[in-house]
């Protein structure tokens, strides 16, 4: 996204070469990259001659918002969960490193049910 | 005072969501009731015993006549208000939470016409925001909203899972038991362990959204990994905004999705506690059902009561 921002729109190659050499990935990584974030709604595809153009749907400055949060910033916990259920539910403090340990140990599990 | 303390002795954690939900909804109910009746025999039963005309037959300004003229005070009045403040804190306390839950609900609506970027996949919305968050907006007309930040940070299936998560809480109507909750609290807030009977409603409202998604095939390894990740504060995001929200287990969530052992309960507990949360809803219904004919006799008898005779001044 940082990339396409910096770019206005780009083909793969464009973006490919856009990217900080350590994370210059095959053009097909890229390429898939690309057309996930414009099947989520991120990307808008557009054809230029041959080539297929990625341009941003939405800017950095909105990418960067925190909107959602911001907005309810100042609701009450207990009125904001009844307005925003949200995938975490609720997190307590001391139970972030838990989650941390546990996020590393499903990213093996899964890791390993893929290989 | 048994089917409300009852909750909190049964271990709950990993029975089938939807029992737990009866137990705790219930049990907030219940809670709720108490609190609605306490405010009532206050108002319309303690004024007729013996105990309260002892105490404001005479009138302050007899007993203390100093006191009572510099202040003001009337025996009769003291006792009025007395009787009437704790509705009027009860009263005060609902429309309090009333009144937040509609501002929230107004500024997701608000925010959801005017500052979504766009539609997202499986007809999401898409909100701005580096952060991940996935979540079910909105009362009257809920959208699943999906940050830009979570759009890049999960893949294929976390996606998947996660918005099953949410349309899980849409389509069981988690919204309407939430506010119920929230609503309850209002009324029961003095009661001890009333929050805790609203937090352990929310962990098991999102155990149910978990269920709803694993039944649709949905991987709990890939379900799993999205709660880690909007559980993970992101590098651009203050930590603030999520460890800011209170109540529910995410660890306990994530161990049963890991084992999967959530609802391999043995046939004869799970038979007791299918009992104990019909008991329990029968009995909030029961208590819903009398509070109004009994307050309604009570009050009717209040007015048929003579009127206290005041000293004169």
């Amino acid at each position: 996204m940082t990339a396409l921002w910096r770019l206005g729109a780009g083909t793969v190659e464009q973006v490919r070469s856009a990217l900080p050499a350590r994370y210059r990935s095959a053009y097909t990584t890229v390429q898939t990259v690309l057309n996930r974030l414009a099947e989520r709604g991120l990307l808008a595809r557009s054809k230029q001659n041959n080539a297929i153009l990625y341009r941003p749907r939405l800017s950095e400055a909105e990418y960067l918002s925190q909107s959602l949060r911001r907005t309810l910033a100042s609701a009450s916990s207990d009125a904001r969960h009844a307005a925003l259920a949200q995938l975490i539910g609720g997190l307590e403090r001391d139970e972030l490193s838990d989650v941390q340990r546990l996020a590393e140990q499903i990213a093996r599990q899964r890791e390993g049910r893929r290989s | 005072m048994g089917a409300i303390a009852l909750p909190h002795v049964l271990r709950l954690e990993r029975v089938p969501p939807l029992i737990a939900v009866a137990i705790w909804g219930s049990g907030l109910a219940l809670r709720a009731l108490t609190g609605l009746a306490v405010a009532l025999y206050l108002l319309a039963f303690l004024p007729q015993t013996a105990l309260f005309a002892a105490l404001t037959h005479w009138c302050w300004h007899t007993a203390l006549p100093l006191l009572a003229t510099h202040l003001g005070l009337d025996g009769h009045e003291l006792g009025d208000t007395a009787v009437v403040m704790p509705s009027f804190f009860l009263a005060a306390s609902v429309l309090w939470v009333a009144f937040g839950i509609v501002r929230a609900a107004r500024s997701v609506r608000t925010l959801l016409e005017r500052g979504a970027v766009g539609t997202g996949p499986a007809d999401s919305v898409i909100v701005g925001g580096a952060d991940v968050l996935v979540a079910a907006a909105g009362i009257s007309r809920p959208r699943v909203v999906v940050s830009a930040g979570a759009l890049t940070a999960f893949d294929d299936e976390e996606l998947a899972a996660g918005l099953a998560h949410e349309r899980g809480h849409i389509a069981r109507g988690h919204r309407f038991v939430f506010l119920c909750g929230e609503l309850a609290r209002g009324l029961a807030r003095f009661l001890p362990g009333t929050r805790r009977a609203l937090s352990e409603l929310s962990f098991h409202l999102e155990r149910d959204a978990d269920h709803w998604a694993l039944a649709r095939r949905h991987d709990p390894f890939a379900l799993a990994s999205a709660i880690c990740k909007a559980a993970t504060p992101h590098p651009t995001m203050s930590s603030s905004g999520v460890t800011a929200l209170s109540g529910g287990r995410v660890g306990e969530r994530l161990a049963q999705l890991l084992d999967g052992r959530s609802t391999r309960l043995g046939s004869l507990r799970l038979r007791l506690l299918h009992v104990a949360a019909s008991a329990m809803v029968l009995a909030a219904v029961g208590f819903a059902v009398l509070l109004p004919a009994t307050a309604a006799a009570g009050l009717r008898q209040a007015g048929e009561e003579p009127e206290l005779r005041h000293c004169m001044r």
